[in-house]
Order: structure tokens, then sequence, then C-alpha cells
């Protein structure tokens, strides 16, 4: 993916390559084992957390796609859930709002299980997802130069 | 009277115009630099029967909110050939690329090495604002055959959604999202041009604006002014600006009785600030000065009287699903996932379908203040808004208000 990058955006190394983490299509179930968090599935913190809204199988392939196509950055993975080639709606952000999501974020604990959750792009910078990753998703026409520009830019949109 | 247009083909990601330059950003890591004031001559040139009008509208916005200037074009004499022109170039269809402008076009290496959320021109000076940090270069002028500086200077670490420069003070405030709002000093004479970092908020700001001294701040979810007042030192009789308070924005909205659950978008640049309610747009006026003396009666009376009710101009679209605002002195611009739109000064209503990649005002301009930028997937428009030369500038309700004396800047 880094290949497809403007030589500009080169500085953005991904902080995790995907030989550190084995065989491509592998690295969610042999080097990095996957573990919904029960937060993100519970109305007991749906005030909170935001919520998954995929099944439970879908948020692993949500995972498990984000880590074949090595679409890290910051040390964290970003996934989409597409199953017809167009990101669709994955969870809810906390109440009362409960805004649609689409994109969800995968973080990594000190022993390397992962979980991850929707997030709301636009109501924090940290819950975007940088450059590589966003024109990765451009680049396999998932999202569209507008929308990859409201995304860089914290402004809510629709993917 | 209608906008007029010029659209220039091409692949951008953000612009600025400054001092005769028009800078356009692309994705890859170039600038791309054109002589502004010689394109437009070049067009005037073309356009003989529009010559005026394409000067006024391109390249000296200011001329017209001169006060000696408005009481010539007041002249009905003058008045209705100059709206004839205006009329006839807004029917014109402007189109223009890089091969039609190659001699006051060139393309350079930007001097940042990544994609900004934000850009601003302050004093010859390029600011970029990224997911990494603030960062600085200089600018080379439009004439010289100088490039911009290579190496950027970097000012602050925090993820950066928006970087505005102030027209009152000289002085950057950045939206810094969950980190809050920041203000730096802008010093012209230090290699390192910002000092003084200060954190004016930590309440989440994705978006600000200067309102003279002070700065709004705002999300989609809430809002609020960090509110500055000025104090003339009675020996040195210099001018101080001194942090007050961070008022929210119910205290704006005083007179309505604010319903939490009604509280849409609030924003605001210089004396304006608007919310959107399921009635509207409201909209309050902030006196940036306090009242003279002999009409206040303390500091609780001063406090009350800096924001003051307007009105509320009404909607016929639904406004709940905005994502970004902007204020100019010709409207304030609503950005909707399919389109602008612009509320003008004269009571218009301006609708720009599409989905666009950014767009951009210039409220800090003394000469493009009357410009939309919108770029598109394969073109950047530059929209000229004429009718505000026209509009009484103090009881307008939609965009600041524009003076002829507007732009002098205090040292902080």
């Amino acid at each position: 993916m880094n290949s497809t990058l403007p030589y500009q955006w080169q500085r953005f190394k991904f902080t995790q390559k995907a030989e550190e983490f084995g065989d491509r299509g592998h690295w969610g179930t042999r080097n990095m084992p996957y573990t919904p968090h029960p937060q993100h599935r519970s109305a007991a913190y749906a005030a909170i957390k935001s919520q998954w809204s995929i099944a439970v199988n879908d948020e692993h392939d949500c995972y498990h796609t984000a880590t074949a196509n090595g679409w890290t950055c910051g040390g964290y993975f970003w996934g989409l859930y597409a199953p017809r080639q167009v990101p669709a709606q994955l969870g809810l952000s906390p109440s009362p709002n409960q805004y649609p999501l689409q994109i969800a974020k995968f973080v990594g604990d000190a022993v390397g299980n992962w979980h991850g959750y929707p997030v709301a792009h636009w109501l924090s910078p940290f819950d975007k997802p940088d450059t590589p990753v966003l024109q990765a998703w451009l680049n396999a026409g998932f999202i569209t130069r507008p929308t990859m520009a409201k995304i860089h830019r914290g402004k809510r949109c629709s993917l | 009277m209608q906008p007029v247009k010029l659209t220039i083909d091409g692949v951008y990601w953000d612009s600025q115009i400054y001092s005769g330059e028009l800078l356009l950003f692309d994705a890859d890591g170039a600038v791309h630099r054109v002589d502004w004031r010689a394109v437009v001559d070049s067009i005037a040139d073309g356009n003989p029967l529009v010559q005026t009008a394409l000067r006024v509208a391109f390249s000296d916005s200011d001329l017209f909110y001169n006060q000696k200037v408005r009481k010539i074009l007041c002249d009905p004499q003058i008045e209705t050939p100059i709206k004839g022109q205006l009329t006839s170039l807004a029917s014109l269809n402007l189109h223009a690329g890089r091969r039609d402008w190659d001699q006051n076009w060139r393309i350079e290496d930007a001097p940042f090495d990544f994609l900004p959320t934000d850009t601003d021109v302050y004093y010859n000076h390029i600011f970029a604002a990224g997911n990494d940090g603030l960062y600085s270069a200089p600018r080379t002028g439009v004439g010289t055959s100088r490039p911009l500086g290579k190496k950027a200077n970097k000012h602050h670490d925090a993820a950066i959604l928006q970087v505005k420069a102030s027209d009152y003070f000289t002085a950057i405030a950045i939206a810094a999202g969950n980190d809050g709002l920041f203000e730096f000093a802008f010093k012209r004479t230090e290699s390192n041009v910002l000092d003084n970092e200060r954190r004016l908020a930590t309440k989440p700001c994705s978006s600000c604006d200067w309102s003279f001294q002070s700065v709004m701040g705002w999300t989609v979810e809430s809002a609020f002014l960090a509110s500055f007042r000025q104090e003339r030192d009675p020996s040195s009789k210099k001018i101080s600006r001194i942090f007050d308070r961070i008022i929210d924005r119910q205290e704006i909205f005083q007179s309505s009785l604010f319903d939490e659950a009604d509280a849409g978008v609030v924003w605001g640049c210089r004396e304006k600030m608007y919310r959107i309610t399921s009635e509207g747009i409201e909209v309050a006026n902030y006196a940036h000065m306090p009242p003279k003396k002999g009409k206040s009666s303390g500091a609780q009376q001063t406090k009350l009287n800096q924001f003051s009710q307007q009105g509320t101009f009404k909607l016929n679209f639904d406004a709940s699903t905005v994502i970004a605002t902007g204020t100019a002195p010709f409207g304030t611009v609503l950005e909707f996932e399919d389109r602008l739109v612009v509320m003008r000064s004269d009571g218009g209503v301006e609708t720009f379908p599409g989905e666009p990649v950014h767009w951009r005002v210039f409220p800090r301009s003394e000469h493009y203040s009357n410009q939309l930028h919108i770029i598109y997937d394969d073109r950047i428009d530059i929209i000229s808004f004429v009718h505000d030369y026209f509009v009484d500038q103090s009881s307008k309700l939609a965009g600041f208000r524009r003076g002829s004396n507007d732009f002098v800047v205090d040292e902080l």
C-alpha cells in the first residue's frame, strides 16, 4: 500500500508492517488473536461506549479485512464493513446521539490481543484514520475524494 | 444580483489567495502558484465590456466598501452601468486551465510533507495544520523566482483541525479537537514566528474563528467564546488584550429560552453569532468594545450588553444535518453532505449542488473577502459575491459587517 502513496506522504511509516504479523490472511487468527470487547455490545454501556450493530462474525471479518489489507497507522488497524463493496453501517455512537458509524478502530493490548469498536471520526481526531489508510480506501474504491477530505478534516459524513 | 464564477480545471486539495497570488495545494505534495493579479488583468483585457466588474469581483473587492467610493457608487449614473457590468459578468462562463495561464502559473514542492487539514497565510508565512501538528514556512513574493522555503517549522504537536489567523491582533488560533482551543502570538521579527502558546479552552473544538479580540470555538455539538477584553494602560496608553472568561452558547443566545434539545450548531465570526434551531437560524451580535462611559453601570452591565439578539431568519430546508459552517461579509455558508448553501446578506439563498472536496472563505482578507472557493473532484470554482456592496452593512443578519477600516492589526 505504501508504494501507492505520493512521495510526500511516505513519512507516515506504518507502525506495524505486515511481515511482523505473519502470513497474509492469517494475522487475525494466528499471531494477532481478536477478542470482541463486551462493553461495545452492552446496553449498560451504550451511553458511554459506541456499540457494534453488526454480528460478531462480521466484526471478526471487519478486523481480518483490516489486517489482511494492512489498513494500519499509528499502531491501530482501521476497518470497514463492506459486504457489497460499499461501506455500510457497523455501529452506533454512544447515546443520546446514536449516530450511525461506518469506521471501526482496532487496538492491541500489551500481550498482543486485539479488540475493536465503531468510531465517530468527526468527534475526535484520535478516531480518524491517517492519510495512508484513507489513501488505501480511496485507491480501493471504498471512498471518494470528497469523503476522504471530510474524514481527514474531521467532518461528519457517510461513506 | 447573481454571484460571478471562474472555474479552474485541475485536481486540488486546498486553496489560498493572498497578496495577489492564488495558491492551489494538490494532494501530491505540490503547490500551484498563480499570479492572480496578472490573470485577472488578462481576463479583463479580453472582456473590455465587463472589465471593471471583473476587477472588482475578483481582485479588488475592498474598493466598493470604501466609504468615499460608496458615495460615488450611489450616484445612479455610476451605479447603473456598474450593476449592468456585474449582471453581464454573472452570465459569462469563465473557464480556464493551467495551459491557459502558463505564463502566470508555476508549480513547486509544498513546504510540508503531509496532507494538511487546514492552511492559512499570514504575514507572508504559510501555516499548515495536520494530524501531526502545526507548521509554518516563509512565503516568497509572487513576482520572485525564489521558491517557497523547503523547511517548515513545527510549532505544536497536537492533531489540529483548523488554523485561523486574526485580523485584529497578531495571533493565530488553532482548533485541536479534544485537546481544545489554543492560540499563539505571531512575532514578525523572530525566526520562530509563533510564541506565547496558550490553551484558551479545554472544551472540544473542531472549528474556530476570530471575533475581534476574542475567539469563537465550536463542534457540531457545542460552542463557546474565549472572551478577551481590551484595556488601555493609563500611563503608556497602550491597549492590552486580557483574557476574560469562557462564555457558553447559552449566554450568547440569552434572550431566547435556550432549549438544549433544540440546540443545533452554533458558530460565529467577528460580531455575528449564529445558532441553528428548528425555527431557522438565530442571530446574535457580539459587542467587542465595552459601552462608552456613562452608559454602563459596572461589569455586570457590560456582560449583559455584550450580546444582542438580532432575530431569526427562516429556512425552507432542514439545517439540522449541517456538517460545517463559515461566515464572510457576503453571508454565512452551510455545508451539507451533498451541497453548499449560502445565506446571503441581502436575504437571498444560493445553493451549490455537489459534494465538495473543500471550500473556504476569506473573512480576514482585505481584497478577497467576497470570495468563496469550492474545490470539487476535478476543478475549483472561485465564486465572487457582488451583492454585498449594495447592502446596508449595519442591519444585515447574514454575514458580518464590512467597513472600510476593518483591517488594522495591532501587535499583541
